[in-house]
């Protein structure tokens, strides 16, 4: 397994992790990843699933399909986030399709997705994540662009600004959307 | 508007107004006649043109929530990668459920994928089918067909049974270890007669479970009883449950079956023999029969 190249720190690292996860150190490195990323994947499984229940046992079954898979992971074909998500996937369609997978602690506020639309419900949560992290200027533009659809100007007249300032806005918010997405290993370049 | 300077950095000040389509008519007109003349705005357009649709396409319908996974579940994932780590080093006994995140490498060693399904009695998984021994004393022991599985006799000493989806029960002949061994007396959980207990000793690859029962009623036909690990975040809505299998009981209402099972009475110390029916909803489930471990 190869983690040359790995742009960032924290990508670096949990190449580290997944490569000792590799050689049978299991117990310091996956409870590490898992502090990273249950809640995501979580959120992930609760969306997806419809059912509290049902992505407990998706996130179980990510982390041990992780150690299973390790030794296949390579840092240069993309990151941990991506590939323990890319895992995610897997897992939750395999749950889904289970006969017995009845929805047990339904969630009130969460309708499960059809199939086709796990893919695009994990984009959307990654976008969603990603505009959280920007700041409060980049992701207000970004936001009056998305769900209400104004233009560049009508930007610039709601929020009182001039319209330079809305476009310079956007060019850095949809920048740092994609470092932030990029961050949290998913490659919104392709 | 002021001529454009596309050798600067951020490029076309419309580029990323261009790609969100957030430009206003005229713009959007100035720039599409634009852009097909300017290397750097066809590059910029390129290079954003893939986020910008993801962020289009971001549905709203995914509402932001903010729950957050029992505290308990680190506790149980971080036990269910161990355990599934430790019946792979136990060969040659036991066979991969087939690992669907990518292909075999011809020739690897083969690695256990089986982990402990832990679920709630109310969910029936009819894709797991596993079996016992028979019993002993007037009744017949069966595990029933409600889970699929896949069986392969081995070779004198050594046996296995893999369940496919939730579940799997291991079973091994080998001596097992004197070191480690548990007795968990069973109790009649509403009242009543019935009474039972299960010793459960350590083996190289799980844990080999003497269970005998006494005063159980014949359920009928349409139910059976299964016995359950339950593991101490049990809760509703919260299932910390492991299956260890299910059996019919006689006239007699008594029995003495041995089981096999990963699943470590440290982690899962409490036993329940409950009544259910097959196909159900498994609202029905009611525990009979309930213990903790004591160490022997």
């Amino acid at each position: 397994m190869s983690i040359a190249h790995v742009e960032t720190q924290r990508a670096r690292e949990e190449a580290e992790l997944v490569a000792k996860i590799a050689t049978g150190d299991i117990g310091v490195p996956v409870a590490e990843l898992y502090n990273r990323y249950s809640d995501r994947l979580y959120r992930f499984g609760v969306q997806v699933l419809g059912d509290a229940g049902l992505a407990e046992e998706m996130v179980q079954e990510c982390f041990v399909r992780l150690w299973r898979t390790a030794g296949r992971f390579d840092a240069d074909r993309g990151s941990v986030a991506a590939y323990l998500f890319v895992i995610a996937r897997s897992v939750a369609s395999d749950v889904r399709r289970r006969p017995s997978s009845r929805p047990l602690v339904p969630m009130d506020d969460v309708q499960p997705p059809q199939a086709d639309n796990v893919d695009r419900i994990l984009e959307s949560m990654m976008v969603r994540e990603g505009m959280d992290a920007l700041s409060p200027a980049h992701r207000e533009v970004l936001r009056l662009v998305h769900e209400e659809d104004l233009t560049q100007s009508q930007i610039a007249e709601r929020l009182g600004l001039p319209l330079g300032t809305v476009k310079t806005r956007l060019f850095h918010g949809l920048r740092a959307l994609r470092t932030a997405l990029i961050e949290r290993g998913f490659d919104a370049t392709t | 508007m002021p001529p454009h300077d596309s050798n600067s950095k951020r490029g076309h000040p419309d580029v990323v107004g261009w790609v969100l389509g957030a430009l206003d008519p005229v713009d959007a007109k100035r720039f599409a006649k634009h852009a097909p003349s300017c290397a750097t705005c066809q590059a910029n357009v390129s290079e954003l043109e893939p986020l910008a649709r993801l962020f289009r396409d971001s549905v709203t319908e995914v509402k932001p929530t903010a729950v957050k996974p029992p505290v308990d579940l680190r506790r149980r994932t971080l036990a269910r990668v161990e355990w599934a780590a430790r019946l792979a080093d136990a060969e040659p006994a036991l066979t991969s459920l087939g690992d669907r995140t990518g292909p075999r490498t011809p020739g690897a060693r083969e690695q256990v994928t089986v982990t402990p399904r832990q679920i709630v009695p109310e969910r029936k998984n009819a894709e797991l089918d596993s079996r016992v021994t028979r019993a002993q004393s007037g009744s017949t022991m069966r595990i029933s067909g409600r889970r699929r599985a896949s069986v392969r006799a081995l070779s004198l000493g050594v046996a296995a049974a893999v369940a496919i989806g939730i579940g799997v029960t291991v079973w091994v002949s080998r001596p097992a270890s004197a070191n480690l061994a548990f007795t968990i007396p069973l109790h009649a959980a509403h009242g009543g007669t019935a009474s039972g207990q299960a010793y459960a000793n350590h083996a190289q690859t799980g844990w080999s479970i003497q269970l005998t029962v006494r005063g159980l009623r014949d359920v009928g036909p349409n139910r059976f009883y299964e016995c359950w690990y339950v593991g101490p975040g049990n809760r509703p809505g919260h299932p910390d449950l492991i299956a260890a299998g299910t059996f019919t009981i006689g006239r007699s209402g008594s029995a003495t079956m041995r089981m096999w099972s990963a699943a470590d009475p440290r982690h899962f110390p409490t036993m329940q023999i409950a009544s259910e029916q097959p196909g159900g909803t498994g609202q029905d489930s009611h525990v009979i029969l309930s213990g903790s471990i004591s160490a022997r």
